[in-house]
């Protein structure tokens, strides 16, 4: 047995860059779903069974339908419903609430396909992201994505506030256990990022927004 | 094709005439207003069998199987005495209940992508009808069709549900629960179109006459241009005992084109249940069409407010009234707030009950009401997340309430930010509700696996 893509190429600590996320097959995308929760993979064998260092970062890219322009301000979208929904259905509820920040990338117009003159320099934000790891290691020995579930309650201390909204969004946008728990590593980033020792409401609906997706495919969840 | 070469092998002239109706009916492939028409031109039913004319008590047997009654004018109870429709109608499939006379009967129309907030008032209307006692028609599309049949169903209504194909063919699938639920409130499916016919594209404009045919008046809730939501309003209108009404909108609403247009030829604009039912004779005390929230789920005093808004959320939701979507940078531009700032507004939205994000754009199903009548709990500005709301009812499951009409005052539309409607909350999506979720057990352990 030999270590495969998740353990080698990308690498222990490397980024799993996966583009065309719906197109990969059912089955590779939901065998992601060990080694994101636990950083490591089983191979089982018939006479064999071996476990692999699988820690990565999963970086996935995916149209919002198959023409490409759902939400296009520009093209209008030529997807029946029925498209969407299959489109849609590619991707598993378990492992989309596996991860952590969804961000939408809409048209850009001219100005800011050349301008961006005041973007945040990447040095800068990278000096940033840096300080703030350090923060999270020095507080608990580990990075915040790394926080076990029963650490979250001594290291990602919330306002009254902002554990309202968190259970808000439990009851009201269907946020599971494990999203739930994932908002909360998120947001206590928001915070160190903004060095901030507690963990504010703003942080917390940052955090949800981050994680709050348009899911792919949706452009009208059948309301009856 | 008129010879006897069509005739089928089991044809002879001692056959009666209920049964050649029975067989012509049954017979796959022309389109029934065609036929209708022929036989109104004095055309010999006979003559219009095919060579594949299924045998009529072959028909009639697997009609029995289905559940399915086939009616003819001078049959009692034939629904369209008094409103022919045209095309004439030759015979109608129908399962439940016989549909009532056009005279009790209100049609609900729009389309499948109407906005959400005008679902809402399909649902509320489709209510409130049923309230004041009157049997809903639409079609059986997702969209505006369902949430009329859902509203009027949930209220304890009756509805009619005139299907594009044969009342076996479950179409569309995501309607079959809906249907369902019709029958068991005593309601009707009714089609032109023999068991087993598909749903083709070229059913729906004829079918649509049958929808303004059985009904007394057409309720145009959505209606974008060359809609068949416009066909069937017109087919209303044209038969000069129809009454047209029709829900407004902005110019620059798509899905108000046909609606505008529908007005500026002459149909009754509507503001409000109580507009319809004024418009129908009917006296209700109060309505509003988005009412859906304030008389599905009630609206108490945590409800939603204009004024419980904080300025920003406001701000997005001014952008949005129209019900149309915008894109996360449009409403950025629309809104001039900064980006946390408007994300931090559009999730007290969310959380409130009063947008929707889909990969689309964002959307208001919903819209805050009036700040309390009558010296009501002054709101404090506080975040519409602390909003105390009844449980949206499940989209898929039978919706616990039965919703009298609405109890606001104003009707939903208006583009008037000051206090235009009632609250409603769509229901979109099951929450796995979980209170005591806060770092309980290990992760992991909300797993669902499918």
């Amino acid at each position: 047995v030999v270590p495969g893509g998740v353990s080698r190429t990308a690498g222990n600590h490397g980024v799993l860059f996966l583009d065309e996320l719906p197109e990969f097959s059912r089955g590779a995308c939901e065998a992601l779903r060990q080694p994101l929760e636990e950083g490591e993979v089983t191979v089982a064998r018939a006479m064999t069974s071996v476990l692999f260092p699988a820690r990565f970062a999963l970086v996935a890219a995916a149209n919002p339908c198959p023409c490409g322009h759902l939400g296009d301000s520009r093209f209008a979208c030529r997807c029946s419903l029925y498209d969407l929904h299959r489109y849609a259905s590619r991707l598993s509820g378990p492992l989309l609430d596996r991860i952590d920040l969804y961000v939408q990338a809409e048209r850009l117009t001219a100005e800011e396909l050349t301008g961006a003159a005041d973007a945040e320099p990447t040095a800068r934000v990278r000096a940033r992201v840096l300080a703030a790891r350090d923060v999270q290691r020095r507080r608990q020995g580990a990075e915040n994505g790394r926080l076990a579930v029963p650490d979250l309650a001594a290291h990602c201390q919330v306002t009254l506030a902002a554990r309202r909204t968190l259970m808000a969004a439990v009851d009201r946008l269907g946020l599971s256990a494990r999203g739930f728990h994932r908002a909360l590593r998120v947001a206590r980033t928001v915070a160190d990022l903004a060095t901030s020792d507690r963990v504010e409401d703003h942080h917390v609906k940052e955090a949800l927004s981050l994680r709050h997706l348009p899911i792919i495919g949706d452009r009208e969840a059948q309301l009856l | 094709m008129t010879g006897m070469e069509g005739r089928p092998a089991w044809w002879t002239s001692r056959v009666g005439e209920r049964e050649v109706l029975v067989s012509l009916a049954a017979t796959p492939g022309p389109l029934p207003a065609a036929v209708a028409t022929r036989l109104a031109e004095g055309r010999d039913p006979a003559s219009l069998l095919r060579a594949h004319s299924p045998e009529p008590l072959a028909a009639a047997a697997r009609l029995d199987a289905l559940g399915v009654r086939l009616m003819v004018p001078g049959d009692e109870g034939w629904p369209l005495n008094a409103t022919p429709p045209d095309p004439p109608c030759a015979w109608l499939f129908v399962a439940g209940t016989a549909p009532p006379p056009a005279m009790a009967s209100v049609a609900v129309v729009g389309g499948r992508r109407a906005s959400p907030l005008r679902r809402a008032a399909a649902r509320s209307i489709g209510a409130g009808l049923a309230g004041a006692g009157w049997c809903v028609v639409s079609g059986g599309a997702v969209g505006v069709d369902a949430a009329a049949h859902a509203g009027a169903v949930d209220a304890g209504g009756r509805t009619v549900v005139v299907l594009g194909c044969g009342l076996d063919v479950p179409y569309p699938r995501a309607n079959t629960g809906l249907f369902a639920r019709v029958l068991a409130g005593g309601g009707t499916l009714a089609s032109e179109h023999p068991p087993g016919a598909q749903p083709r594209a070229a059913n729906f404009l004829p079918r649509n006459r049958l929808i303004a045919a059985l009904s007394a008046a057409v309720v145009v809730v959505e209606a974008a241009e060359d809609s068949g939501s416009l066909s069937t309003a017109r087919a209303g209108g044209s038969r000069g005992v129809g009454h047209v009404l029709v829900l407004p909108g902005a110019p620059w609403d798509p899905g108000a084109a046909g609606c505008n247009q529908l007005i500026r030829d002459g149909a009754t604009l509507v503001r409000s249940l109580t507009d319809i039912l004024d418009e129908l004779g009917a006296t209700v005390s109060d309505g509003a069409i988005a009412g859906a929230g304030s008389a599905a789920h009630g609206a108490g005093p945590g409800a939603p407010t204009w004024s419980g808004l904080d300025p920003p959320a406001r701000a997005v939701l001014t952008a949005l009234i129209d019900g149309q979507l915008l894109t996360h940078g449009r409403l950025a531009a629309a809104t001039t707030l900064p980006p946390a700032a408007l994300d931090a507004a559009l999730l007290d939205l969310e959380l409130a009950g009063l947008i929707r994000r889909t990969t689309a754009g964002i959307q208001a199903i919903g819209l805050p009401g009036p700040p309390a009548a009558g010296g009501g709990p002054a709101v404090p500005s506080a975040a519409p997340s602390a909003v105390s709301s009844a449980a949206p009812s499940d989209p898929r499951g039978p919706p616990p309430h039965a919703g009298p009409p609405g109890t606001g005052d104003r009707p939903a539309p208006p583009p008037d930010p000051r206090g235009p409607s009632s609250p409603f909350q769509l229901p979109s999506g099951q929450p796995p509700s979980a209170r005591e979720l806060e770092y309980s057990g290990p992760g992991g352990d909300d797993d669902r696996d499918d």
